[in-house]
């Protein structure tokens, strides 16, 4: 089985680095990025990840600028959207553009990869 | 829902970007604490053991910095952190800082040059903050595996510290704001910028404080570099 590949797109390199250490190395190739330009530019090159993981806030283009590009794109490709925001108007957006899974920092490492092994069919 | 008078609107919307601004500030970190640590209780492999540890430290003394700038802008606004005037000696306040911002990095590198040793007439913790400050800002907008450059030099009967990044660089709208205090809620509604935070706004009132000047020179794609003076402590302007 080949490894799927999943894209980490966030501006704090500390939160990436825990993101790709959650992420058995055996199981899932992880890609970086460290903003929404850096992401789209890769999908753009035809660099489509199976699973994407995306900051909600981020310098430039924001995490639901990201978003409303892959859905409207790439609609099969899954999105965990991770946010530090508490407020529900940010997770209703997510939502209407079309998230699968939405995670509040500070959120369990483990939970997360449950979520990434459910949305990619990988689960029991 | 009613609307209020325009300022009262102006005053819910600038505090309800603060606390956001202030809620993903404080979280970030928080996250790296707490997923660390999940891992280091969940499993046992060697990468884990040694990475866990050191993330949380890096990211506690994150949360612990910017808690104190918060507390800081609070005591400066009460008027309740007047300086206390004492010799400082500069070049060992950036020696302890940069022994202890190194202590957990792996990859970031430091350096320090200048010959001289400036004593200032100061606020031994305020200048301390300061340099903290400064520091961490450059860390921050560095690549992880990139290099900060500090420089202490005295001209014209004044310490002079410079700090250079490798990041990302301010364009000249985010160069001109950069101390201002505005920035954190501005971050909010901007969708997040590099040159925000409390920490340049922070040094920036506290050199002031201390009889010094602070400023900024940026551009895109070029990093930046933070200089700060201060006058010398009387007999040390050899």
């Amino acid at each position: 089985m080949s490894a799927k590949t999943i894209m980490v797109v966030d501006d704090d390199e500390a939160l990436r680095a825990l993101l790709n250490m959650t992420l058995p190395r055996d199981e899932y190739d992880v890609v970086e990025s460290s903003d929404g330009q850096e992401a789209l530019d890769a999908v753009r090159a035809g660099r489509v990840p199976d699973l994407v993981l995306l900051d909600w806030r981020m310098p430039g283009l924001s995490g639901g600028d990201v978003l409303g590009y892959l859905k409207g794109n790439h609609p099969d490709v899954p999105v965990i959207v991770l946010t530090a925001e508490i407020q529900p108007r940010h997770r209703m957006e997510a939502e209407e553009l079309g998230a699968d899974y939405f995670l509040t920092k500070p959120f369990s490492p483990l939970q997360l990869l449950d979520a990434v092994e459910r949305l990619l069919g990988d689960g029991a | 829902m009613s609307a209020g008078p325009a300022h009262e609107r102006d005053a819910a919307d600038f505090l309800d970007r603060l606390i956001s601004a202030i809620s993903h500030e404080l979280r970030t970190p928080l996250a790296v604490i707490v997923g660390y640590a999940e891992l280091l209780s969940a499993r046992d492999d060697e990468l884990t053991r040694r990475e866990a540890p050191r993330r949380i430290l890096e990211a506690a003394d994150r949360l612990s910095a910017m808690l104190d700038d918060i507390l800081t802008v609070s005591a400066l606004d009460s008027g309740a952190f007047e300086p206390e005037g004492d010799v400082v000696d500069l070049r060992e306040l950036l020696e302890l800082t940069v022994e202890s911002l190194s202590r957990h990095e792996e990859q970031r590198s430091y350096s320090l040059s200048g010959a001289s040793r400036p004593l200032v007439w100061a606020d031994r913790d305020q200048v301390a903050r300061v340099v903290s400050n400064l520091v961490r800002y450059a860390r921050d907008a560095s690549p992880h595996d990139g290099s900060v450059a500090i420089r202490v030099d005295e001209r014209e009967g004044c310490a002079v510290i410079s700090v250079a990044d490798e990041g990302p660089g301010l364009s000249e709208e985010q160069r001109t704001r950069v101390f201002e205090r505005v920035s954190l809620a501005e971050r909010s509604k901007r969708g997040g910028a590099p040159e925000a935070g409390l920490g340049l706004h922070v040094a920036h009132r506290l050199v002031e404080q201390n009889g010094g000047s602070i400023a900024i020179e940026s551009a895109p794609g070029k990093g930046a570099v933070v200089t700060f003076s201060l006058p010398l402590a009387e007999g040390d302007g050899s």
